[in-house]
């Protein structure tokens, strides 16, 4: 089943004589449970795509549909519900609330559905999982960088997203962490059948991924596959 | 040196929100500071210039040939003038008048010239100022002969008198000057030092140069208060008094030191300064806790605490030479508008009245001079900014140090976190997050939230002073010569049975013009308090042993003093007995203590309304008089000799009414203040209704009238048909006040214009600082934001968290501003009642000003907090998570 399509998108940043072409004309799509990766140089444009699939950007040309969902269709609040329950993020430095625990660092996003159900077994199962349950009272600035990164990880599944996008998830993190990270979403993709967009520059955790998508200067190069 | 400034201004630039809400913060505190010290400082200065004029321009006087004071510079002292004057005899057996000579120097420290003709040149030749030359029998003045001492002498001129406080002084005769100088003249001499150093120091300098003693000197009080005259010995003997002797307490001590205001101007700068280095300290404070983090890794790559504290004095500093001077143009500007405008009310003077006496015959105001910039207030504001800075530097430093390095790169230097699950209870936690975002730790909060307050209490404090001053005015006005009326008919006699009759109080009522009128009904009378009952033993010298302390010679001699002592502890005190018309006595109400005010019950029931003595701490229990005590009045019959308002003569002279008290009230209205006085708190009053007075004394003319007009415009025909219709009246006096009415109302309402006007402007200040933190607090975690956002917070659901926190930061400070400003508001209340002996103050303010100040602050807590997350959402989340 398709849960992503993208048609033909382009993002440019900047006016005039300025303008900077970040995304050109790119298609793509992701079935329900792929796990991919989003290769490129600095500045090549993963990012952009990245945020533009997760809503948090508009392209200028095309459209992105998540769940049979056109997300430019959607106003702001709509597109912010949407976000909230169908896309799960994951950042390089974490991004985690500093006034919160584990705990509820993890739950955050759920609690701003009102009305919606904290599954608490469901928490309790994730952070055992992730190897936070003991760590759960614990502040971010209490934790190693890998097991932050594991925070956000778990903070992405909670609401159960049908995506997730990680930016640079292991960036900040040493081999030995990002080998369990990726670990960990790969784990992901087989228990919930999540679908993962992992944008990275390290070629080798590329390749344990289903598919690679390659971006230069903004445009999407022919596939090639993982493994 | 130059790492510190660089490292400075790339934070000051980085962090730019953060340093426009210091410069502002600055810019308000030194405004406010800078531009009420500009505003005191004019007053002050001017308040010299009155008083220079009120007191003449020297400052010491010294008898004798004791001073040289022809060398005008030693050691510690610069005298810029001298005067001699020489006194002679007495003129034709008369103490109060004597023969003088001076020199230039004395006439222009005293203001003399001649108005007409000439000093004397010849010795035949006097002058004298016109009163005491009408005093001398001059009929013609000048060129009049006259006989001084059995000799003749031509008036040559005609000078003005003494200045007019100076010529109060009953020590003081008045002058005939003549053209010769006689050795058997007393010399003395007058010195006025340059006012750049104060002038006591430059006395005590002289003192000590020319070996004279400090204590035969006669100091010229009412100029030396305002030019520093006050030593420092006699601070502490004040103080050393007022602590160790309960009667005497704070009042007495603040009561002494700020005679010339200068104590009460020094607290309101301390305020504001308190004010503005709190707005800056809890400005900085934020921002800091944002880099605990970068400082400690500077640590780690080896910065000293010496140099971190450099960088953060170095960041408030370069803040502080921006901000500062822009904040005294701001502050100085606005004064000068403010004191072109009411500048009057800056210049310290007591509030002049008019009443029956003939000693206040106008309410004269006072001249405001120009502004001045006052550069000693500017300079240690600025020291003093300097030196809150290092203090702000240290102590931030040293909190640093309470914290291990890797506790400080983690950001976790808070002592105690709760590890409670929140979600386990809750389903919405974006509330926790911005509670904890705004109230990151008890000691951070309880800072802010004093900050915030301190404007606010600091307006509700000055509102509430401002009410009461208003009140005052009133009721002192009322009180001072009853109903604060536009005319006023007085009998100027020693002899108390000389009244206005009955038929031309009545007369004066149907003039045209005239809106109401009040006769008031008096006879002198005598109280004995037995038994200990009356309690202020010391309180009329008389019945002191005091040498420097006597009582006036014209009240022992015609009165045999006010109180006298009848037995072991039982007192015999002279009082004033009035008799008022209903509607006079309806308007005692505001001045009422116990009981009620019921005209028509008084008459039934023969009650009377008893005024107590009120001293200096304004209290008012000197005699133990309650409600339903029966007063024994004595009075004299009428067609008694003078003799008998001694109360010495047989009781046949006398009658003895046994009447019992309804009502004390803490003032009287009208008075009449030429037998034994009466300021309105010295003697003891016992008032009653006119029929009373008829009934018991058989007194049915009156003493002094109350007219007021329907338009004051119409004065001067007003005035004449009131003359007219006294005419051949013995002793009457009509004095038209409406012009001074005038002028002291328009002073009045100028001083409350800026009362209220400066407690806007205060409000207004702290109003700003509030916004300013607000909007800081919450622009400087737009990062966290952006990241709810992603996270899935909608619009509505970001403004929707920061208006609730907002209400709850305006509903915590505006608890600590209501504890705070309760705690205030009783010190206050206490000065204003024992110090400054207001009539009656309120003691609460309005709960609508209160609830006001309180509804504003939340309303702007939760409006600014609302306006901060638009900007926060007019941003992009990715460029927010970026940030």
């Amino acid at each position: 089943m398709t849960v992503l399509q993208v048609s033909n998108v382009s993002r440019d940043y900047g006016e005039k004589n300025n303008i900077v072409h970040a995304l050109q004309d790119i298609s793509f799509s992701a079935a329900q449970g792929e796990f991919i990766a989003i290769v490129g140089t600095s500045g090549s444009g993963k990012s952009t795509l990245l945020n533009l699939v997760g809503g948090l950007d508009t392209p200028d040309k095309g459209s992105i549909i998540i769940r049979e969902r056109e997300l430019s269709g959607l106003s702001r609040k709509e597109l912010t519900i949407f976000r909230r329950r169908n896309i799960g993020f994951v950042f390089q430095d974490y991004s985690l609330m500093p006034v919160l625990n584990v705990y509820d660092n993890t739950v955050l996003p759920v609690t701003f559905d009102k009305g919606s159900y904290v599954d608490h077994s469901f928490i309790e199962q994730l952070l055992k999982e992730l190897g936070l349950w003991d760590k759960r009272t614990r502040y971010p600035n209490e934790l190693s960088g890998g097991q932050q990164q594991r925070v956000a990880l778990a903070r992405a599944l909670a609401a159960k997203p049908a995506i997730i996008l990680a930016d640079e998830p292991t960036g900040n993190l040493d081999s030995r962490n990002a080998v369990e990270v990726m670990g960990l979403l790969k784990n992901s993709v087989k228990k919930f059948g999540q679908t993962i967009l992992m944008v990275t520059h390290n070629e080798s955790l590329a390749q344990t991924c289903d598919r690679i998508l390659h971006i230069e200067d903004g445009r999407l190069l022919p596939e090639r596959s993982g493994e | 040196m130059k790492g510190v400034i660089r490292l400075a201004l790339r934070y000051l630039r980085y962090y730019k929100s953060q340093t426009a809400a210091l410069f502002l913060g600055i810019v308000l505190a030194a405004a406010l500071f800078s531009g009420l010290g500009g505003l005191l400082g004019s007053g002050r200065k001017a308040a010299a210039e009155n008083a220079r004029v009120l007191y003449g321009d020297w400052h010491y006087c010294l008898t004798g040939e004791a001073a040289d004071t022809e060398n005008t510079a030693g050691s510690g002292f610069s005298i810029e003038k001298t005067g001699r004057l020489y006194l002679g005899d007495i003129v034709n057996g008369r103490e109060d008048i004597r023969l003088a000579c001076a020199d230039e120097g004395y006439l222009d420290m005293m203001f003399i010239k001649a108005e007409e003709g000439h000093l004397p040149q010849n010795a035949d030749e006097i002058a004298a100022d016109e009163n005491t030359l009408r005093t001398l029998g001059a009929k013609e003045g000048l060129g009049e002969t006259l006989q001084i001492n059995g000799e003749s002498f031509t008036v040559c001129g005609i000078t003005d008198g003494l200045p007019e406080k100076l010529a109060e002084q009953k020590d003081l005769p008045s002058m005939v000057f003549v053209n010769a100088e006689d050795s058997s003249f007393q010399e003395f001499n007058y010195i006025k030092f340059n006012e750049t150093r104060k002038v006591y120091k430059q006395m005590m300098s002289l003192c000590s140069d020319r070996k004279l003693s400090f204590k035969e000197l006669k100091q010229n009080l009412g100029l030396c208060e305002l030019v520093g005259g006050e030593s420092p010995a006699r601070i502490f003997e004040v103080f050393k008094a007022g602590l160790s002797q309960k009667e005497m307490g704070l009042p007495y001590i603040w009561g002494t030191l700020n005679g010339d205001g200068a104590l009460a101007e020094g607290v309101i700068l301390l305020g504001t300064g308190i004010f503005g280095i709190l707005m800056i300290y809890s400005l900085y404070r934020v921002t800091l806790r944002k880099r605990l983090s970068q400082y400690s890794v500077m640590e780690t790559l080896g910065m000293t605490d010496g140099y971190k504290a450099a960088v953060l004095f170095t960041e408030l500093f370069m803040l502080g030479l921006a901000g500062y001077p822009v904040g005294c143009l701001v502050g100085n500007a606005a004064a000068y508008g403010i004191y072109s405008k009411v500048g009057r009310i800056f210049v310290t003077r007591n509030t002049a009245r008019h009443t029956g006496g003939s000693s206040f015959a106008e309410a004269d105001l006072p001249d405001a001079g120009n502004y001045v910039i006052s550069t000693d207030i500017m300079l240690f504001g600025s020291a003093a900014l300097t030196a809150v800075f290092i203090l702000i530097a240290a102590l931030l430093v040293m909190k640093m140090r309470k914290h291990s390095l890797r506790q400080m790169i983690a950001e976790n230097t808070d002592k105690k976190r709760s590890r409670k699950i929140y979600s386990l209870r809750r389903s919405d936690l974006s509330g926790i997050v911005a509670k904890r975002f705004m109230f990151p730790t008890k000691a951070g909060t309880a800072g802010s939230m004093l900050s915030l307050a301190v404007g606010s209490v600091l307006f509700l404090g000055s509102v509430f002073v401002t009410e009461n001053t208003r009140r005052n005015n009133q009721l002192t006005f009322k009180a001072d010569d009853g109903l604060g009326s536009d005319m006023q008919v007085m009998i100027d006699s020693e002899n108390y049975d000389t009244v206005v009759s009955q038929d031309r109080s009545e007369a004066l009522a149907n003039i045209s013009g005239i809106s109401s009128c009040h006769a008031v009904r008096y006879t002198l009378g005598e109280i004995e308090f037995k038994d200990g009952a009356f309690k202020w033993t010391e309180f009329y010298p008389e019945l002191c042993n005091y040498e420097d302390w006597q009582q006036d010679p014209d009240i022992m001699e015609r009165f045999g003093g006010i109180a006298v002592k009848s037995g072991e502890d039982s007192y015999k005190l002279k009082v004033n007995i009035y008799g008022y018309d209903d509607q006079m006595l309806a308007e005692l109400g505001d001045y009422l203590f116990e009981g009620t005010i019921d005209p028509d019950a008084m008459r039934r029931d023969d009650t009377v309304i008893f005024k107590p003595l009120m001293d200096g701490q304004g209290n008012y229990d000197g005699a133990d008089v309650s409600l339903g005590d029966t007063l024994t009045i004595k009075t004299i019959r009428p067609d008694s000799p003078p003799e008998a308002m001694r109360f010495e003569g047989d009781e046949s002279l006398y009658d003895n009414d046994d009447l019992s008290v309804s009502a004390i009230v803490s003032r009287p209205l009208a008075k009449v203040d030429d037998l034994i006085g009466d300021d309105g708190t010295d003697t003891i009053d016992v008032i009653m209704t006119c029929e009373q007075m008829e009934r018991y004394f058989s007194v049915t003319g009156s003493r002094t009238i109350s007219i007021s007009l329907e338009n004051s415009e119409n004065s001067r025909k007003v005035y004449e048909q009131v003359c007219l219709a006294l005419k051949g009246a013995e002793g009457c006096i009509v004095k038209d006040y409406t012009e001074q009415i005038a002028r002291q109302d328009l002073y009045l309402s100028q001083k409350m214009f800026f009362f209220y006007g400066i407690s806007a402007v205060i409000f207004g200040v702290s109003l700003i600082h509030i916004m300013n933190s607000l909007q800081y607090f919450i622009t400087s975690k737009r990062r966290e934001f952006g990241i709810l956002r992603a996270m899935g917070m909608t619009d509505a659901g970001l403004r929707r968290m920061l208006a609730l926190q907002g209400a709850r930061y305006g509903l915590l400070s505006s608890a600590v501003i209501a504890v705070m400003y309760l705690a205030v508001q009783k010190m206050l209340f206490y000065f204003m009642t024992h110090v400054y002996l207001y009539i009656h103050p309120n003691s609460f303010i309005s709960y609508k000003v209160l609830f006001s100040v309180l509804a504003a602050n939340i309303a702007v807590c939760i409006l600014v907090s609302v306006l901060a997350g638009r900007s926060v959402l007019k941003t992009g989340i990715i460029e927010e998570i970026k940030e």
